[in-house]
């Protein structure tokens, strides 16, 4: 502020709402990009910031208007014009909320040339009124969210308070507000950002501050943070790696703790951090795979109450299901590239396969820890089959209900179509059918030699199909070449040939498949990982 | 004197129709980098879809604004009431411009709104059955009414080539559930409730569009059909005719899915929207 002689003006006037809307259209245009980045809610489509700016750049011109129409021009006029022009220009769901904002604002004031600070508190009181209502259904930690808590920190001040130590209170209200948003909604802490519309409010309250105090505005945009990257990536935490660990929330009571303290300790046990609160309480979510290890933590700091560690499994699995009971997938597969396919596909992966074949009981518990009621379980193994069934009698808890695939392919092909809504008997009559139409054959090396039903060499690559060996190889390229010949054979109407490999994607096989034996279907390659199976195919 | 019907440019209602109602269709606005197009109005949909292939940044949408829909019920003064009727909020602001459109109006019939929880000729089908309930002299609240029992009772299916421009445009829903898997796949969709839910995940584009036809043809009660499409007109036109032989009682159309419908689900997309008798 420039020297006390010179008049302050006391009440916000027509010229000085122009000048605080052009810093604030200018400021928010600087930051576009910054909020952009941050934009997850309601549809994480980064355009808040740009809608944002181009809302109030529309509105900045509407105003600039007003202002050569006459030279004098009242409040009631500019914030008018401003309003109207915002209405008119509002892009996007943030865009319309600020013009709502500004509505609010103006009827306010409708009537008045000028308004002391005291009269300005109240018409952001009645800005957020109007914000809030512009939207079907408010959520908390939103920017309404911000407009709201704005308009509380103003709504009585004294008589006589400068418009701008007014807007400066305003805009102290709405970092709190906007620092709290990833308490009041867990996506965005999930995704490790505050919400981009209540950053954008705070802007529009810098950039007008500046606009009324005629200090510049920084030349660099604020560092407003980024999405997480790996929330970005799988774009859903909950189902993530380290995938269905456990949401856990705790409060710490005790005396000077440190929030960072706690956070950075806890980043040991797990992800998805937020700490939030104060000195003597500090309230601790974390997304881990051992809830009593973070509770262990929190320990440490204070006393430790209010412990809730949510099975994020299981929320996935009712949300996958579309019904409170649930139905879960429980998958026997060996080899890191089929449990990983396994999992994407939404399955619980008990380990298993030819020479190590799981038992009952870790069917059991694995059905067990999805906690659905309706457990669908594919054994990938004949002789996993009888396991399984056994594990299904034995169930208490849940319903647990054996698909007898024999292959993990024929697995593959029946959790394709496991989709959401489905009820358990829908679900496991799709499956059934599915894998039924499949054929799956693999290439292995001979145990030992044997004379039927097809000679071979101990260590001889071989071709077999449900579990019958078919035809022996020079080389385990050879065998599958002739496995792929005959599954052709029986499934002539095929159209797409699946080759799991053990290890790398053999590029030469993957070609000579192609333009050899697999001539005319698609062809697609996995690694698998699988052990035992230099190839495993499947044919649809 | 009349309820008239007020949409948005989501419907892909044909020109005919729109006309024959008197319909009034707010479009949405498509941006190619700084370039803004109004749907249906500046850009049809085979441009639209020949600049989504050959476009470097993927266009963006963004509903019209309230001044649009206060422009368009005024236009309406001389009605006896608007019905407003729009593509799921649960996928599109449209809805909230719609209302602060509504909010701005000084003096106006009354305006009722309504979410259809659906898009493309889901919403298409509700606006119809609006159209047509106005046309038989039905008031304000049967009119409305109309329009949300065609919703209730429309399915609206998609298959689409990949998942990527729903996820990069923020309107995946419960179809996240099928993002990220090592094998190819063609996801088949539903919109239930107004969000995107998914279906399964056939591997292969031709088992894909079988599994759409089983679907088509073995939703119960169907009385229209609309095979829609995103720059896949010779699929579309065949499997129309399938399903046209299949149920040969049913009217089954065509249309081009909407190019705001096309910025999310990308090129290739499939589908049809089933309006069930009992509408």
């Amino acid at each position: 502020m420039s020297g006390e002689l010179e008049a302050a003006p006391i009440g916000l006037s027509g010229r000085l709402l122009i000048q605080a809307a052009s810093s604030a259209a200018t400021w928010v245009e600087r930051n576009a990009a910054a909020l952009d980045a941050i934009n997850v809610f309601p549809v994480p489509d980064g355009d808040t910031g740009t809608n944002l700016s181009l809302t109030l750049r529309a509105a900045a011109r509407g105003v600039a208007k007003e202002s050569h129409s006459s030279d004098d021009p009242s409040l009631t006029e500019v914030a008018a014009a401003l309003a109207r022009a915002a209405l008119l220009g509002a892009r996007g769901n943030s865009g319309v909320i600020l013009s709502q904002w500004l509505r609010g604002l103006a009827e306010a004031v409708e009537g008045a040339d000028t308004v002391d600070g005291s009269a300005l508190g109240t018409a952001l009181g009645a800005a957020a009124v109007s914000a809030t209502g512009a939207i079907s259904n408010p959520r908390a930690g939103t920017m309404v969210t911000v407009a709201e808590a704005v308009g509380e920190a103003v709504a009585a001040v004294e008589a006589g308070t400068e418009p701008h130590a007014v807007i400066e209170r305003a805009l102290t209200a709405a970092r709190v507000a906007v620092a709290k948003t990833p308490e009041q909604m867990p996506l965005l802490a999930e995704a490790g950002v505050v919400d981009a519309g209540g950053e954008g409010l705070a802007l529009v309250l810098q950039g007008m501050l500046q606009g009324l105090t005629g200090e510049p505005l920084p030349a660099a945009p604020i560092d407003a943070g980024h999405i997480d990257e790996a929330w970005l990536s799988q774009a859903e935490a909950t189902t993530s790696e380290g995938r269905y660990g456990f949401c856990t929330e705790f409060n710490v009571i005790g005396r000077g703790l440190e929030g960072e303290r706690l956070k950075k300790a806890l980043s040991e046990v797990g992800d998805s951090i937020v700490v939030a609160g104060s000195a003597d309480l500090l309230h601790a979510h974390v997304h881990t795979m051992e809830p009593k290890a973070a509770f262990a933590v929190g320990e440490t700091y204070g006393q430790v109450s209010d412990r809730k560690a949510d099975d994020m499994h299981e929320q996935h699995t009712t949300v996958r299901s579309g019904t409170g009971s649930g139905v879960a997938v429980v998958a026997v597969a060996a080899g890191e590239g089929f449990t990983a396919l396994f999992q994407e596909l939404g399955a619980i992966v008990v380990d298993g396969g030819q020479t190590f074949n799981p038992n009952a009981a870790s069917l059991l518990a694995a059905a067990r820890a999805t906690g659905a009621r309706d457990v669908i379980v594919l054994p990938s193994h004949r002789n996993v089959i009888p396991t399984a069934e056994q594990a299904a009698a034995l169930s208490e808890s849940a319903r647990m209900h054996v698909i007898p695939t024999t292959s993990m392919p024929a697995g593959v092909a029946a959790l394709l179509t496991w989709g959401e809504g489905a009820s358990p008997e829908e679900a496991v009559a799709e499956m059934t059918q599915a894998h039924q139409q499949i054929v799956t054959g693999a290439v292995a090396h001979a145990a030992r030699t044997v004379q039927a039903p097809v000679p071979l060499r101990e260590g001889q690559p071989f071709a077999l199909i449900e579990d019958k060996p078919i035809a022996a190889g020079d080389s385990a390229e050879q065998a599958l070449m002739v496995l792929v010949e005959e599954l052709r054979a029986r499934q002539p109407t095929a159209s797409l040939l699946t080759l799991y490999v053990d290890d790398k994607p053999g590029a030469e096989t993957a070609a000579a498949v192609r333009t050899g034996v697999g001539a005319g279907l698609d062809v697609e390659v996995v690694v698998g990982g699988q052990p035992h199976y230099p190839f495993i195919v499947s044919l649809e | 004197m009349t309820i008239r019907i007020v949409t948005d440019s989501t419907a892909d209602l044909d020109a005919a129709a729109v006309e024959q109602y008197g319909i009034i269709v707010v479009p949405l606005t498509i941006h190619f980098g700084s370039e803004s197009y109004r749907a249906g109005i500046d850009i049809q949909s085979d441009e639209f879809y020949r600049r989504l292939r050959d476009s470097e940044v993927l266009p963006r949408t963004s509903q019209p604004s309230p001044a649009a829909f206060q422009e368009a019920y005024e236009g309406l003064g001389d009605a006896e009431g608007i019905v407003s009727v729009h593509i799921s909020g649960k996928l599109s602001g449209t809805l909230n411009s719609a209302r602060a459109g509504a909010a701005l109006l000084e003096s106006a019939p009354p305006i009722e709104l309504v979410d259809t929880n659906s898009a493309s000729m889901g919403l298409g089908f509700a606006a119809l059955a609006a159209a047509r309930a106005a046309a038989g002299s039905a008031d304000l609240a049967a009119v409305a009414a109309a329009a949300r029992a065609a919703a209730e009772q429309t399915r609206l299916l998609m298959l689409v080539d990949t998942l990527e421009y729903l996820q990069r445009g923020g309107r995946i829903g419960k179809a996240r559930a099928f993002l990220g898997t090592m094998l190819k796949t063609k996801p088949l969709l539903e919109l239930r409730s107004g969000v995107i839910e998914p279906l399964e995940r056939p591997r292969t584009r031709q088992r894909a569009t079988e599994r759409l036809f089983d679907l088509i043809v073995g939703t119960p009660g169907a009385a229209e059909i609309v095979v829609l499409h995103g720059s896949a007109p010779e699929e579309a036109g065949a499997l129309a005719q399938r399903v046209r032989e299949t149920l040969p009682d049913v009217s089954v159309g065509i249309r081009h899915c909407s190019p705001v419908i096309g910025v999310h689900t990308g090129p290739g997309a499939l589908g049809a929207a089933i309006l069930r008798s009992g509408a």
